[in-house]
């Protein structure tokens, strides 16, 4: 186990499965991240507002209020304000989903199943900060 | 030739004499002339236009002289009825030279009287002749000679007479034998019968061997008419007028006939009736025709009559002459109701217009046309129809009246409705399986999430017990396996609803076809299978194709082939045709086979060889449905071949277009790892370029997505998600630069990722914070796909170590 370091990002994980919950929560504070969960949208909403993390992992098949509910209500609660990115969890055969996910402002997606390496680079790109303008000339390969 | 000459010598021919054989009623005249003036020779002699011809000579042996020799042909210069004398022609100027007179038979005196016809023709002479001078005969004698010229002509018409006697009534019986029709007569005073050669035919009798008298003729009427025949004479005889009849005769051969005889009176001068004759014809062909005619009339009728279908016929202006009864059925009328009035008040209202519109057309001559529409019952309520119309012309042609049959097509519309409401009920469930296999794709995959991540999880533990690994792995192979028929379940209904979208994108279908090989390696070692691929080094570096299709396909056959095969061996080729661009797959086993009768299925869902199979070897039986699906969905087709007991070879071909000829072998394999699943946008406006950059960075699992400028990158970038982007500074409508800083400013998908550009001029400044990093043009390997992984390392602010 690595230990804790609370300079580490903090993730927030919304999903409804206990079983698939553990699971990414195990991988991302095995990668060092801080994590914070909810088991439903409404819970979620609560979570992210407590938590403030640097990005969110949001099923989109969930009880009481689903992700896309959950994205409506966080667009609507920053409507020009910095946003926290979202990434969506969706099962395979919904391209539809992810269509309308994208276009209600989350900024990735990603596939069930999905391998642990997978869901590292996904979560890592998703808070991967603007390169900054001060921070000089590009590297030269 | 002169008229008077073409006259006479048309009256001669119209005699028919000429050169018919010796008449003893003229060899008697010229006899009995010889003998009145005591002369050797006497003749007959007409004279043609060439010669003189004797009818009869008495006395002399020739049969004809020629006419410039001729008396005769001075005589009849004479004069009608004229008497031409010479006493001694050889000191008559005429004729002291003639060849008759200085040779045989020694012509002097000569006595001829002119033959004239009833027309004043004169036509020859009868005239006696003698080798010795003599005197003129008395008038008296002439007197005599030219009487029996005068009888001469009238034997010449009489003859005539005869012979056109014989020819009409030769022309009669052939009318009669053409036509059928035959005469007979009855004469009063003896009871006498005649009958034509047609009535003794018409009776199935001959002449030579009956004699009908009036009791044998009414003897062959049917016995039921011979009382009809009697009073038919008797009352025509009592009333001079005539009578007809039409009864049935029994012919000789015993048949039935149906004749027709008609009797007319002769009468004599005084009114007495001396006769009857009349006319008889057979007439049983016309009767059966007729008969035939009005059975069929009444059949047409009868099925009229009672047809479920109505039949009308109108007048050009639509109104009905006849409807069928069947209308009483289908419509509450009766068909006096409606004959006269126009069909359209017959119609449903909406539905009026169409039927006066087809009416006109069919009366402008369209000559059929089918509608349906909706009748009007005379209750009010609707009642579906299809009506035929058919325009009937007369014998010119001319359009004279429209048959319509109209149809009851209320069942049928009820079943097209039903037929509508079972396919839009068939569409629903449709969608409810579709929104079922989504859900179940859910509730299958998340606890298999769970399962495989976890045993990935307890497989990194460092202290576990052998056996403890081995278990894991059991439950690690059920999960994946588990997986592969869930998505099985899913692709299959994809491909039923037509929802598969294929991507195809440059790939190295040489290290594809090893990747997926290399899955199956464990299982066949296993098993004791040699497992080889052949004519992966001769494919073009890069093709155009959808990997994860292609891999799919060539996952299930060579699972198939692994599967179902105990020993022996698998083997892949492959082999592309730069011709016709297309890419071959085949996938060989020493299996069992298949037979030949089961091959047809083997394509079709939930097919496996026989149901046992499906037990001992497991599986969904949808795989080679879905191979197919794929396959087709690529453009390609796919078959097997196999025989029983000899293994089974299973090929498919896709197009896919060749890119590079560079093999993928080349390619170092350093930093490789991080690259696998990368999304990566490549905006290049030179296709060759963007060629270069597939063809190196495919072979290590990168996904590209390719722009032509950088419009068209914003545009993609916009719409979803990559992880780096790589592109080039120059390119037209916007540039690298400008197109980099619409990507970060517009804060979208893509706002954070690293963008790589591409320079020539690598020294050039750019704005800060616009590009990760710039890789000098000419490209190599080392520089590209070290520039991409440590980009997609994750470098910077706020990111992570992905390695940790």
């Amino acid at each position: 186990m690595l230990p804790r370091d609370a300079r580490k990002p903090r993730i927030f994980v919304a999903e409804d499965d206990r079983d698939v919950l553990d699971l990414i929560l195990t991988r991302l504070t095995l990668a060092g991240y801080m994590t914070a969960h909810a088991r439903d949208g409404h819970e979620a909403l609560r979570g992210i507002a407590a938590a403030r993390p640097a990005g969110i992992i949001l099923d989109i098949n969930m009880p009481n209020l689903d992700g896309f509910g959950v994205l409506e209500r966080l667009s609507a609660a920053a409507p020009a304000g910095p946003k926290t990115p979202v990434m969506v969890l969706t099962a395979r055969h919904a391209p539809d989903d992810v269509q309308r996910a994208l276009s209600m402002g989350a900024r990735d997606f990603l596939t069930k199943p999905f391998q642990d390496a997978q869901l590292l680079a996904r979560v890592a790109r998703l808070i991967r900060a603007r390169p900054a303008p001060a921070s000089g000339q590009p590297v030269l390969v | 030739m002169h008229a008077q000459e073409v006259r006479r010598l048309a009256a001669l021919h119209a005699l028919g004499t000429l050169d018919t054989p010796a008449d003893e009623a003229f060899d008697r005249l010229t006899a009995l002339a010889a003998e009145l003036f005591n002369t050797p020779v006497a003749l007959v002699s007409l004279v043609d236009a060439e010669r003189q011809w004797f009818k009869s000579r008495h006395g002399l042996e020739p049969s004809s002289t020629p006419r410039e020799w001729s008396f005769c042909a001075h005589a009849i210069e004479m004069g009608t009825h004229a008497v031409m004398v010479v006493e001694d022609a050889s000191i008559d100027p005429r004729f002291a030279s003639n060849p008759l007179v200085t040779g045989h038979p020694d012509i002097r005196f000569y006595t001829g009287a002119v033959l004239t016809t009833r027309d004043g023709e004169n036509i020859g002479t009868l005239c006696v002749i003698d080798s010795k001078p003599r005197a003129r005969p008395s008038d008296a004698e002439l007197a005599r000679l030219e009487l029996l010229a005068r009888i001469v002509v009238d034997k010449f018409e009489l003859v005539r007479t005869t012979r056109l006697a014989r020819e009409k009534h030769r022309l009669l019986e052939l009318a009669e034998t053409t036509s059928g029709v035959g005469n007979w007569r009855y004469r009063l005073a003896d009871g006498a019968v005649t009958w034509s050669d047609e009535v003794y035919r018409l009776h199935g009798v001959d002449r030579a061997s009956f004699n009908p008298g009036y009791d044998d003729a009414v003897a062959f009427y049917h016995p039921d008419d011979q009382a009809t025949v009697n009073e038919a004479i008797a009352s025509a005889i009592a009333t001079k007028a005539h009578s007809e009849f039409q009864l049935r005769i029994i012919r000789r051969d015993g048949e039935q006939r149906d004749v027709v005889a008609k009797a007319i009176c002769e009468l004599d001068d005084a009114g007495e009736v001396l006769a009857v004759f009349g006319i008889f014809q057979d007439i049983t062909t016309q009767i059966r025709t007729l008969k035939a005619v009005q059975q069929s009339e009444k059949r047409y009728r009868l099925l009229a009559d009672n047809m479920s279908d109505v039949i009308t016929r109108m007048r050009l202006d639509g109104g009905s002459d006849y409807i069928s009864p069947g209308i009483e059925q289908l419509l509450g009328y009766q068909p006096g109701e409606m004959t006269g009035r126009p069909a359209q008040a017959f119609v449903h209202v909406e539905d009026q217009a169409m039927i006066v519109q087809a009416l006109s057309q069919m009366a402008k001559g369209t000559e059929r046309l089918s509608l349906q529409h909706r009748a009007a019952h005379k209750d009010g309520h609707a009642v579906w129809v299809e009506t035929g119309f058919q325009l009937v012309r007369d014998a010119e042609g001319k359009p004279v009246e429209i048959v319509a049959v109209i149809r009851d097509i209320t069942d049928r519309k009820a079943m097209e409705n039903a037929l509508r409401a079972a396919q839009a009920e068939a569409e629903a469930a449709a969608n409810v399986k579709a929104e079922f296999l989504a859900n179940m794709s859910h509730e299958l995959r998340t606890p298999l999430t769970a399962v495989l991540g976890f045993a990935r999880l307890v497989e990194e533990q460092p202290e576990l017990a052998d056996t403890t690994r081995a278990y894991l792995g059991k439950v690690s192979n059920a999960g994946k396996a588990l997986l592969s028929t869930v998505n099985d379940i899913l692709d299959f209904s994809k491909l039923e609803a037509g929802q598969v979208e294929v991507k195809p994108q440059p790939i190295s279908v040489g290290q594809l076809a090893m990747d997926t090989l290399d899955l199956f390696s464990a299982q066949t070692a296993e098993k004791g299978l040699s497992l080889t691929a052949t004519g992966l080094d001769l494919l073009p570096g890069l093709v155009r194709a959808d990997p994860d299709r292609l891999r799919q396909v060539l996952m299930n056959l060579i699972g198939n082939a692994v599967k179902f095969t105990e020993k022996g061996a698998i083997s892949l080729e492959v082999s592309f045709d730069p011709q016709a661009q297309r890419l071959t797959f085949g996938v060989s086993d020493s299996g069992p086979g298949i037979p030949a009768d089961r091959v047809d299925r083997l394509f079709q869902r939930f097919s496996q060889i026989d149901g046992g199979s499906t037990r001992r070897h497991g599986g969904t039986g949808l795989g080679l449905a879905i191979c197919k699906g794929l396959v087709e969905a690529m453009g390609g087709e796919i078959a097997v071949e196999s025989r029983l007991g000899e293994g089974a070879r299973f090929w498919f071909w896709l197009p896919a277009s060749a890119l590079a000829s560079r093999t993928a072998d080349t390619t170092p394999v350093t930093t490789a790892g991080g690259l696998r699943g990368a999304r990566v946008l490549l905006a290049d406006d030179n296709p060759f370029n963007r060629e270069l950059v597939c063809a190196l960075l495919t072979p290590f699992g990168v996904e590209i997505t390719e722009a032509a400028d950088g419009l068209q990158a914003v545009e993609l970038a916009s719409r979803q998600p990559f992880d780096a982007i790589l592109m080039d500074r120059r390119m037209p409508r916007l540039n690298g630069a400008g197109a980099a800083r619409r990507i970060r400013d517009e804060d979208g998908l893509n706002a954070a990722i690293p963008i790589i550009a591409f320079s020539a001029d690598p020294g050039q400044d750019d704005p800060p914070g616009l590009f990760d990093a710039v890789i000098a043009k000419p490209l190599t390997i080392d520089a590209l796909v070290g520039g991409l992984a440590k980009a997609l390392a994750w470098q910077g602010e706020g990111a992570l170590d992905a390695a940790a």
